[in-house]
């Protein structure tokens, strides 16, 4: 087990690297570099290339990059060429708020998602099951965002249950009861949005998954045995089928990040993704690089994890 | 040149297997560990042997299908292979032991056949036709067949499309791995005779490999018994079945069933006595790897793998 | 991926019931005409009379056997990929969905031989939010721009984009997983590695940094670099599916016949990963229109001058659009809903012909 875990660590660290230089590189296309976030833009020309000079800002490409990776490594992400502040300080707030979006969705996703793959599996090709596949149908079809706008419509202007717009409610002080209550009630919306679509693969899975284990030779011994048919459900079928699901816990963590993009521009959701949209809209290219770093560097994060759970469900994987 | 048309000499074939930290290479599975096998032009020679022993590596080994790991192989007195890679020659062909599996599903007849064709020779597409349908018609097979898939033959008739399509380049050898394992036992001999009728109407050279002792006997001139990787027992197929002088040997020929009703008690009177020799004295044909030792001649052409001292003791 | 090599046997099977009627019909006509009687017998029970009709096939009259045959009446049978287009004609939704399709596609692209672009975009502030009537059938959006021409040539558009990202994502993907898969050993290691690093980059935010940075791009240079990201989901399906393909004899067969590598891969191993190769690409492509009105949704796909079925969704991101203008976002949500729903039916029918062959078999 550890021993797995650290070969899959080794796996990861050129992932990162190559990520890195990819990153660095891209930031080297991009208009700007770490002096426009800091200097007067009044100062004359021989200051700047003086100043330049001594930032290392000409120096090869490779000493650059060194530079920068130790930098990062010792917590200086460089500033922010538009709001002349330290970017790890812009990022901050909108980094929680995007995390507390995703597992507020997760927890939706597998909440929600899981008893009805259960029910759809389990009684297929019923009443029941035909209103769940179909409701996958839709959700496949349906994009994230035009989801999300429909909710905002219907939910949050038609009806007016819920914000449309922010993380908190600008009038409470944080720190107390009402703050989390009202940062509560700001995901509700968005949180729904992402989940009642991204439930449907767990939903698709589940069901398939179940079906397929319910013909298996062991399920009919189970039931020769005479085992009654929920334990049948709960210790053998159930059991063997959440095992992809459980591994693909990772990947979905990595894409809910990386997919709420999109809702929280829909509701003005002041997290990452909306970050990244208005540094690129702004051409604050220093925040937008280290976003895409943080989203890539979880993403590998996502993706160790998911393997590492999939080695403890599943003893095989290990054995190879 | 010499008077073999196939020399397999002290063949290895090895597998790494890998593990630990770093997936290095751990130890080797030597699936074939130092076989060597000499097939006269025109006869047959069976190769046999229980799952895993080594057979049909070697009979793939010998085509190119796996890389050899040590050892020479001379075709026609010429080696065929430099390093790990054995040369693939259009005068050594294969018929394949699942039919099903062994014809691509999405192909008809006349592409099987004429795949090997089309790769030597540039002829048009008229001639493909007319050669074609001349193999199928020597295997028996209606022109009917010639735009048709392998689905929709029978496991038998699937058979002959292979052989078909091995015979197609007029080859000088043929290796068989298990033809008719995967076939109906009511169906075996048909392609068995079959192919002994192609076999002397082309003047072909065998290498057959089996578990089925039975067809082997039917078959073969010589044979070859492996296990572990290794030959335990060689020579011509009469004196191997009358005189087993290994173990092993002994064990198999005395499983072969019978079905003479009257010979039952003795069957397995004789049986039962082989058993109790095997139990008792198999461990003593075996190195302290498990592998057979390797094979003494005992008279010109017959060569066992004795252990190299005291063997008598055991055998008597 | 043991289930789909198990459909395809299955499938195979099936195949075979269903020809086998009319095979005996054939093979009885055949063998009357071509006077070898062995074969007239009943095929089903094949078997039986398999050894008699070795005995007296003769080879030595092989030539006038089969010389007076006319080539063109053989029977022919049918390929393995029309079985699954026979089973979504079959599927009445999967039709239905289908029909639907082709009329849309064929309305857009016939009627944008008509619509000027420049026309359709042109802003005319006289006419700014016009709710739908006589002169603009849907009304116009805040710069006066027929909204229905929009929407004519933005559904082109995404249809196009969805075509070209999901032809170039799903080529390259299933080379580079074919030969993967094929090869093997370190040569797959290597481009398995390549594959798990595109996996963990955020494609999302790649694209929309090139969009912005990049100064002039047009539908081809924007479908490569979105094909650039979505190529390693079908690398990885097809690379999983050829290495168990790989392993059948088949493929042996046609080494030791002499036949190259690459001819190996592209003429017997991909011919039976059509199916899959089908089914991904329809999925695929119901996938990318999606990316791509996303991405145009959030201002980050074409810019306002070409319109795509995202662009006219964007405006609604304007609380009044989105509130008290729906003619100028609907159409385009419908027309989204609709074609990812009908191309996933054709898609999920194709899927589940094999599925339900499984079942039956």
């Amino acid at each position: 087990m550890l021993k797995f875990t650290i070969r899959r660590l080794l796996v990861s660290l050129p992932q990162l690297i190559i990520l890195s230089l990819l990153i660095f590189f891209l930031a080297s296309l991009m208009p700007g570099d770490a002096l426009s976030g800091v200097i007067d833009p009044n100062i004359p020309a021989e200051a700047i290339e003086r100043q330049r000079e001594m930032l290392g800002l000409n120096n090869p490409w490779y000493i650059q990059y060194k530079d920068w990776v130790i930098n990062m490594l010792q917590g200086d992400f460089g500033n922010s060429y538009f709001k002349k502040q330290p970017v790890l300080d812009v990022i901050g707030d909108r980094l929680m708020n995007t995390v507390w979006l995703s597992l507020f969705s997760a927890v939706l996703i597998y909440l929600i998602g899981l008893p009805l793959g259960l029910v759809s599996g389990r009684y297929n090709d019923t009443f029941l099951d035909s209103v769940i596949t179909g409701y996958t149908y839709l959700g496949f079809a349906t994009p994230t965002f035009m989801f999300g706008l429909l909710m905002l419509l219907v939910f949050g202007y038609n009806l007016g249950w819920f914000p449309t717009s922010g993380s908190v409610d600008a009038k409470v002080t944080p720190g107390t009861f009402e703050y989390v209550i009202s940062k509560m009630y700001h995901l509700v919306l968005p949180a729904f949005s992402i989940a009642l679509i991204g439930l449907v693969g767990t939903v698709q899975y589940l069901r398939s998954g179940i079906i397929e284990t319910k013909q298996k030779d062991y399920v009919t011994l189970a039931r020769a045995k005479g085992v009654s048919e929920s334990k049948v459900y709960t210790k053998h079928i159930f059991r063997n089928s959440i095992i992809p699901i459980a591994a693909f816990f990772g990947y979905e963590i990595t894409g809910l990040l990386g997919g709420s993009i999109f809702i929280e521009q829909i509701y003005a959701y002041p997290g990452m993704g909306r970050l990244f949209l208005e540094s690129i809209s702004t051409r604050d290219f220093s925040v937008a690089n280290v976003l895409i770093l943080m989203y890539g560097f979880l993403a590998i994060v996502g993706a160790l994890l998911s393997d590492i759970i999939l080695s403890i469900v599943d003893p095989r994987i290990r054995i190879k | 040149m010499s008077e073999y048309l196939l020399e397999v000499k002290d063949l290895k074939v090895h597998y790494p297997i890998k593990g630990g930290f770093f997936n290095t290479t751990k130890d080797y599975v030597r699936a074939v560990d130092g076989v060597s096998i000499r097939i006269p032009k025109g006869k047959t020679y069976g190769l046999v042997g229980e799952s895993g022993s080594g057979k049909t590596t070697t009979g793939k080994a010998v085509i190119g299908l796996n890389h050899v790991t040590d050892g020479e192989i001379f075709y026609k007195g010429e080696k065929m292979n430099s390093g790990k890679k054995v040369d693939v020659s259009s005068e050594i062909q294969m018929i394949f032991q699942d039919p099903y599996s062994s014809l691509n599903p999405r192909k008809r007849v006349f592409d099987i056949v004429a795949e090997p064709i089309k790769n030597y020779h540039r002829k048009s597409k008229d001639d493909l036709i007319e050669e074609v349908l001349g193999l199928l018609n020597k295997v028996g097979l209606p022109p009917g067949s010639l735009y048709k898939y392998p689905h929709e033959f029978s496991g038998g008739q699937r058979q002959r499309i292979g052989v078909a399509r091995a015979i197609a380049l007029n080859p000088e050898l043929i290796i068989a791995d298990e033809p008719v394992s995967a076939l109906d036992v009511s169906v075996q001999a048909q392609v068995l005779n079959f192919m002994q009728e192609i076999q002397q109407e082309m003047g072909l050279t065998m290498l057959f490999i089996a578990h089925d002792l039975g067809v082997v006997r039917h078959m073969c001139e010589w044979i070859g018994i492996m296990y572990h990787g290794r030959l335990v027992e060689e020579g011509p197929a009469e004196e191997i079945f009358n005189n087993p002088q290994h173990i092993y040997t002994k064990r198999l020929i005395a499983a072969i069933p019978d079905t003479n009703v009257d010979n039952i008690e003795r069957n397995l009177q004789r049986r039962e006595e082989v058993r109790i020799e095997y139990e008792n004295h198999f461990h003593e044909y075996l190195d302290e790897n498990g592998k057979p030792f390797p094979l003494v001649s005992i008279s010109e052409n017959h060569k066992v793998a004795l252990p190299p001292k005291g063997g008598e003791q055991v055998n008597a | 991926m043991t289930k789909f090599e198990d459909e395809k046997r299955k499938l195979d099977k099936q195949e075979l019931n269903e020809d086998r009627e009319r095979l005996d019909k054939d093979m009885h006509e055949k063998t009357h005409s071509t006077k070898n009687d062995s074969f007239s017998k009943d095929r089903t029970d094949a078997t039986p009379h398999d050894i008699d009709t070795h005995m007296q096939a003769n080879p030595g009259a092989s030539g006038e056997g089969h010389g007076a045959i006319d080539q063109e009446s053989l029977p022919r049978s049918t390929p393995g990929w029309r079985i699954l287009i026979q089973e979504v004609i079959h599927d009445k939704l999967a039709l239905f969905s289908f029909i639907i399709l082709v009329v849309i596609t064929s309305y857009v692209f016939g009627l944008t031989l008509f619509l000027k672009q420049s026309e359709i975009v042109f802003v005319d502030l006289f006419a700014i939010n016009e709710p739908p009537g006589d002169t603009f059938r849907l009304g116009t959006d805040y710069g006066g721009r027929d909204v229905f021409g929009q929407l004519i040539i933005g559904t082109r558009n995404s249809l196009a984009i969805g075509f070209l990202v999901t032809g170039i994502s799903v080529g390259f993907g299933v080379v580079y997983g074919v030969v993967a898969g094929y090869f093997g050993g370190h040569i797959d290691n290597i481009m398995m590695r390549i594959v798990d690093f595109f996996m963990v980059l955020p494609f999302l935010m790649v694209i929309i940094v090139y969009v912005t940075i990049s100064p002039d791009y047009d539908i081809l240079s924007f479908s490569l670099i979105m094909a650039a990201f979505l190529w390693v989901g079908t690398a990885r399906l097809i690379r999983s599916v050829a290495i168990q393909e790989k392993e059948l004899d088949y493929i042996n067969a046609s080494r030791t016949l002499g036949s190259s590598h690459i001819k190996i891969i592209f003429t017997q191993l991909l011919p039976n990963l059509v199916g899959i190769i089908i089914v991904n690409a329809t999925l695929n492509l119901a996938g990318n229109i999606g990316i791509e009105s996303g991405l145009s949704f959030i201002g980050f796909g074409f810019p306002e001058d070409t319109p795509s079925l995202g662009t006219l969704m964007s405006y609604a991101t304007q609380t009044q659009t989105l509130r008290h203008r729906p003619w100028i976002w609907a159409p385009a949500a419908i027309l989204i809903l609709v074609l990812m729903l009908c191309v996933r039916n054709v898609g999920e029918a194709m899927r589940r012909a094999g599925d339900a062959r499984q079942r039956n078999a």
